[in-house]
């Protein structure tokens, strides 16, 4: 499975004003929803549940009403260190990517939103796609009034007119979904358009709205924590700078009831009039948190999760969280001449404690070539014959895969001289989990005949041809490695040998999907 | 210092007034029951809260950061709310506030000193600027709550951004490398840098770091204030007063003088600068900017100035 999303998507800023009646709305479709999916007949019971978290095998107990709607208390949840979390569970939703067109006075007005199936209780489902509709509409109806105060000009004609909405996160029985709409008019000379955005969470359990304390332990003083993010990323972008025009005065800090959305790059505050201290720009200003910042401090991952009572019709997936792993490149050697390139990549690898990989990631950012020598001689050739190219000289570290305790990295050496051409690629794949190097093999479930697979997939495909542009049979398949590949969060690269053809000069992507996601070890 | 009216006689109506011929001064400070001596009648004269409405109040320019400034007086001296203000005031930033200043599009503004090239405008166009200044402004160091170091004198200070001291230790501190963090090139807190702490001292190379190109590979941008335990950096104090909870982060005490709103005023701490009010020197003496001028400067407006997040200078008029 994996989920849809909406091909465009833009974050803008919703005016507080406009959204003043949009949010009326949302309280009062929560309070009916809440009312809804109560059962008739039934009293609130307390029960006292045991949750088993499959991510890391950790036990919760949790004590909840049924006929609550108030989440979990995270002083009942035994909330893993965020460092060794290594995967959520994706919800066992569908979603299905919509778009509609209509004409509006000569013009066509785009919609594209989602639709989500899959929930066992269809009138969370229903509230939940009904509210993504309203929402959307409100805020297309929000920008069309900015527009309409905003547009002096009878003769500016609105040239493009759109909304999306789209799914930003749905992990652990939590969806959010991001909304954006924009309108543009226009003139011979000059210009006017208006756009907004805005994000809802929700708990799956029940469909109701998400405050951003709901993210958070009871404990966490999180709004201290997001100001103080925030106020970092304004001293990085430069906006406390006095010739800046970004801000009027000093940040204020988060408003009660702050736009936000939340997806597995971290938190993201975004910014609305409210905030008066930014200056409008006439795009969204948003700042964003990293899950590595405040993962201590999370409770969405626990909070919202059960086992045993799983909220739709389909399992769920692992969703690979990254790991604490960082490739930092810290040096550039750019140079690009008329007669000769330099590309030359080094970094460094943090966040190892295991002295043995760091011994292997370093081996892959080391290279031996002779990068004065390259260049001295193709600046004599230059001076020779300067409208001949010399040749390339290139390194560079890829980290293929970071997730979920798995690395896969690519280091690529080449070096092009006159007529001499040499290509070097060194692969390491590793499994943190069971600290020990990974086999191709291993990337497949047991039993999975994967090799079979590739043949079925590979074999006669215009997909996938040799260098020479024909057609691959099983014969090239039989020079497949199972320590020469590269994988990442979507697929496979196998690198095959082909007669006169050197290692790694020919790979080939495979994705997940092709192979079953049943099959692939990452989502079992 | 400023002139200062007083009025003898009883309030008059507007109508009756001689001072001006595009808006009307109103006795603010009155003891009716006290004669006035002849004495008395020589003192300073106090300053009026100029009487403008929307089509007599002066136009108004000026820098972003000078924007609440300008909105608190127009909502006071107008009696508009935050919201009318916001609408009433429009500031074009600090270089284009002085082009209008100069071409005559503006009567006042609210902005940095000029710069060489505003200058040059000015003269080209033969009008003489004046430049007062009306709100104070400092120059701040960072540093990490955690970091040990509280005081750091301006020869360090210096010598820390010259790449000479590049070790805590050598300033009582942990032994730990110092990253000096600075900011982009010709931003307004670069060019403060320059001008109010190093002079004619030439800055060490910023630390830098890789972030992606927009259309490909990576370029070397200076990298931002992480604060780090090992990390010093600067702002403006108008900006960072408010914005650091103080809980994570620490202003260092230049030569032990911590940057308060005091030590500012006073001239106590060493890295103070302003905001101005720019005028033509021409403008004449009673005409609605200097009215507006004035009134900023008295302790009724310096006390809106501070009820505005910044910093009152030292001495005010009543």
């Amino acid at each position: 499975m994996r989920y849809g999303q909406s091909n465009q998507y833009i974050l803008a800023l919703v005016k507080r004003y406009s959204a003043q009646g949009l949010c009326l709305i949302l309280v009062l479709l929560i309070v009916v929803i809440g009312t809804a999916c109560q059962s008739p007949g039934t009293s609130p019971t307390q029960s006292t549940e045991t949750v088993t978290n499959p991510a890391d095998q950790t036990s919760l107990t949790t004590s909840q009403s049924l006929s609550t709607i108030t989440p979990a208390m995270s002083d009942d949840l035994i909330i893993p260190d965020f460092s060794t979390r290594r995967f959520l569970w994706t919800n066992g939703l569908t979603i299905e990517d919509q778009h509609t067109s209509t004409t509006e006075d000569g013009l066509t007005v785009e919609r594209y939103y989602p639709r989500l199936n899959g929930f066992k209780d269809e009138s969370v489902e229903a509230q939940l796609n009904q509210q993504i509709q309203t929402t959307l509409l409100s805020l297309m109806q929000a920008v069309e009034a900015d527009f309409a105060a905003q547009n002096t000009d009878p003769v500016r004609k609105v040239t493009t007119k759109f909304s999306t909405a789209y799914v930003a996160y749905n992990c652990n029985s939590v969806l959010f979904i991001e909304y954006f709409a924009f309108m543009e008019a226009s003139t011979e000379t000059e210009m006017l358009s208006v756009q907004k955005n805005m994000a809802s969470g929700y708990d799956l359990n029940t469909g109701l709205q998400l405050l951003l304390k709901d993210l958070f332990k009871t404990d966490s003083n999180y709004e201290q924590l997001i100001n103080e993010a925030i106020v970092l990323e304004i001293m990085k972008k430069n906006y406390d700078d006095p010739d800046a025009q970004y801000m009027s005065k000093p940040f204020q800090g988060i408003r009660e009831g702050q736009l936000f959305s939340f997806d597995l790059t971290g938190l993201r505050i975004m910014i609305d009039e409210r905030n008066n201290e930014f200056i409008p720009l006439g795009y969204p200003v948003t700042f964003t948190i990293p899950l590595r910042s405040i993962g201590d401090e999370l409770a969405i991952f626990d909070r919202y999760m059960r086992q045993g009572d799983n909220l739709f019709d389909q399992p769920g997936l692992k969703k690979l969280l990254l790991n604490q792993i960082e490739y930092a490149v810290n040096n550039v050697i750019s140079e690009y001449e008329q007669n000769y390139d330099i590309y030359i990549e080094t970094g460094e690898f943090t966040g190892i404690d295991d002295p043995f990989l760091k011994t292997s990631l370093d081996s892959l950012n080391a290279h031996d070539l002779d990068i004065d020598g390259f260049r001295t001689r193709a600046q004599a050739q230059g001076k020779l014959n300067p409208d001949q190219y010399y040749g390339s000289l290139i390194h560079s570290v890829g980290l293929m895969m970071n997730e979920g305790g798995y690395l896969s990295v690519l280091a690529n050496d080449s070096s092009r001289e006159k007529d001499q051409y040499q290509h070097d690629s060194r692969v390491l794949n590793v499994n943190l989990n069971q600290n020990k190097n990974m086999t191709l093999a291993e990337l497949f479930v047991q039993g999975f005949d994967y090799k079979q697979a590739l043949v079925a997939i590979m074999v006669n495909s215009e997909n996938y041809l040799s260098p020479d542009g024909a057609f691959l049979d099983e014969a090239a398949l039989d020079t497949l490695s199972d320590t020469q590949f590269n994988f990442d969060p979507y697929g496979v690269t196998i690198y095959l040998v082909f007669p006169g053809r050197k290692p790694f000069e020919s790979g080939h992507w495979i994705s997940y999907e092709q192979f079953g996601l049943e099959n692939i070890t990452l989502f079992q | 210092m400023l002139a200062l009216l007083v009025s003898c006689r009883p309030a008059t109506p507007a109508s009756e007034s001689t001072v001006l011929n595009t808006s009307t001064t109103v006795e603010v400070t009155v003891e009716p029951s006290t004669a006035m001596t002849s004495s008395e009648a020589t003192a300073e004269p106090v300053i009026v809260r100029p009487l403008f409405d929307r089509t007599t109040y002066p136009r108004v320019d000026g820098s972003t950061a000078t924007i609440p400034l300008s909105e608190h007086i127009a909502a006071t001296l107008l009696s508009l709310s935050a919201q009318e203000a916001q609408t009433f005031i429009h500031h074009n930033t600090t270089h284009n506030a002085y082009v209008n200043l100069i071409d005559g599009q503006a009567d006042i503004i609210f902005v940095t000193p000029p710069s060489t090239e505003e200058s040059e405008l000015a003269k080209h166009k033969g009008i003489e600027l004046e430049v007062i200044p009306v709100v104070n402004e400092a120059f701040v160091f960072l540093l990490n709550k955690d970091n040990p170091v509280d005081v750091i004198t301006r020869k360090q200070i210096q010598d820390i951004y010259q790449g000479k001291i590049t070790n805590w230790k050598d300033i009582d501190g942990p032994d730990r490398e110092i990253i000096a963090y600075q900011r982009p090139d010709n931003s307004g807190s670069q060019t403060l840098m320059q001008s109010l702490v190093m002079g004619d001292l030439e800055l060490a190379d910023a630390p830098s770091e890789l972030e992606p190109a927009d259309m490909s590979g990576l370029i070397e941008v200076i990298a931002a204030y992480d604060n780090s335990d090992r990390a010093i950096g600067y702002s403006v104090y108008y900006y960072a007063n408010s914005m650091f909870s103080k809980e994570t982060i620490k202003f260092v005490k230049v030569d032990g003088i911590e940057p308060t709103n005091e030590t500012i005023s006073s001239g106590a701490y060493p890295y103070t600068s302003a905001y101005y009010a720019v005028l033509k020197k021409s403008e004449p003496a009673d005409s609605a900017a200097r009215q507006l001028l004035a009134w900023i400067l008295t302790a009724e407006g310096q006390a809106l100035a501070e009820d505005s997040g910044y910093v009152p200078l030292a001495s005010v008029n009543p």
